[in-house]
């Protein structure tokens, strides 16, 4: 019967990755999606989602550290948990994008000597979306396209995004550090 | 301008990723999952293809605006103590990159009727089953390993199901009081069927190429094999 499951899928390292991932992270997944969603059928939906994403982007959880594939994991099912709390509201898919049209920071301003404690500040102050991002690019060195893969948004969504996450830092460290 | 420096930007995110997943594993409470999040996992991991599929929350009740492309079905009376079944319409929604199939009409309570498939194609064999109030799914496999899933789902609380439409074609298929909705990911080698009768949604799901006739076939041989009482 094993050998059978196993001819179902592409490759059996497959098979046997996605089920480490399930085993291991079903948990931490349904807690991060119960505390978005605030319904358990609902997170339920959000795990699953997301599932489908990883297997869409299996690849990308080989040769990866633990700690690498619990933060993986971590930003697709937030990103998954609030898809679904925004499709629920009918919001379209860029409607939870800022207007960052009025960020104004001085040209002659210099980024480059603000310190890493003080971004992680910016970081944090970013909305969820943009957050999640900006981790996958600067922590996992992924292309706009894979991100938009792993998000489930388009390539151009992806560098919107990511473009928006930096106007929105160098926006929060004017305003509170420079 | 200058830039944000890219290490120190590194650093920031890198911290920010460990202080996340401490805090994280640092929550304890208790996590369950339903059967039915279970077997729906069992599958798609048995399966470990991209499905494309999703769906949504099927217990929490919704305000449906409908715009309705897809009713249906079965409102006869039988012969035998001319008892009518209930009319369930099922209605679906585009959106951008997704359909919303709702239902609309007299929902059961609970699933008191457990169907079934009479007819299944030949070299099939049942391999597992789950059966509770809210949903029955059996699953049939072939020795090519070919699969497909049978479900029913109980239409208490306006169950909805929302399904990918970016990378499948969907159409409906009406025939001998039968309509169909089917999403087919051609690419997958993947199909769902989904129609309504007496009150319940069933859906059918193939892990392999079919064709509409033998999936009617299957529809069409779809029958109460067992009773149960609410639990």
């Amino acid at each position: 019967m094993l050998l059978f499951y196993l001819s179902m899928v592409d490759a059996a390292d497959d098979k046997a990755l996605l089920e480490r991932l399930y085993l291991d992270y079903r948990v931490l997944m349904k807690r991060i999606a119960y505390k978005i969603l605030g319904d358990d059928a609902l997170a339920e939906d959000a795990v699953h989602n997301a599932f489908l994403r990883i297997i869409s982007n299996l690849e990308k959880f080989y040769d990866k550290s633990c700690q690498e594939t619990e933060g993986l994991i971590v930003i697709i099912i937030r990103s998954a948990s609030i898809d679904m709390y925004r499709k629920r509201r009918r919001e379209l898919e860029n409607s939870d994008i800022s207007d960052i049209s009025d960020i104004q920071v001085p040209a002659n301003t210099d980024f480059s000597v603000v310190e890493a404690k003080d971004i992680l500040k910016a970081v944090e102050a970013l909305p969820e979306n943009y957050r999640n991002a900006l981790l996958l690019k600067v922590e996992y060195a992924f292309t706009d396209r894979e991100i938009g893969a792993m998000l489930g948004i388009s390539t151009s969504a992806a560098s919107k995004r990511l473009e928006r996450a930096r106007k929105l830092m160098q926006a929060w460290l004017y305003d509170e550090v420079m | 301008m200058k830039s944000i420096s890219n290490s120190a930007l590194k650093e920031a995110v890198h911290i920010y990723l460990e202080k996340e997943l401490e805090k994280l594993k640092a929550e304890v409470d208790t996590v369950e999952f339903s059967p039915e999040f279970e077997k729906r996992m069992s599958r798609i991991i048995k399966h470990g293809r991209r499905q494309s599929i999703f769906r949504l929350n099927t217990s929490a009740k919704r305000a449906v605006a409908v715009a309705a492309v897809f009713t249906v079905l079965v409102s006869v009376m039988l012969s035998v103590g001319a008892i009518r079944q209930p009319i369930i319409k099922m209605l679906t929604r585009d959106f951008e990159d997704h359909i919303e199939i709702e239902v609309k009409g007299d929902t059961t309570e609970f699933i008191s009727e457990i169907y079934s498939p009479t007819y299944i194609p030949e070299g099939f064999a049942a391999t597992d089953e789950l059966i509770n109030t809210s949903m029955v799914s059996r699953s049939y496999e072939n020795s090519q390993g070919e699969a497909f899933s049978f479900i029913q789902i109980s239409t208490a609380n306006n169950p909805m199901i929302a399904i990918d439409n970016e990378h499948s074609r969907h159409y409906s298929l009406t025939r001998d009081g039968y309509e169909l909705y089917i999403a087919d990911f051609e690419l997958d080698n993947i199909k769902h069927a989904y129609w309504s009768e007496n009150g319940y949604i069933f859906h059918l799901e193939f892990y392999y190429k079919i064709d509409d006739d033998s999936v009617m076939r299957i529809v069409k041989s779809n029958a109460i094999t067992g009773y149960q009482a609410w639990e």
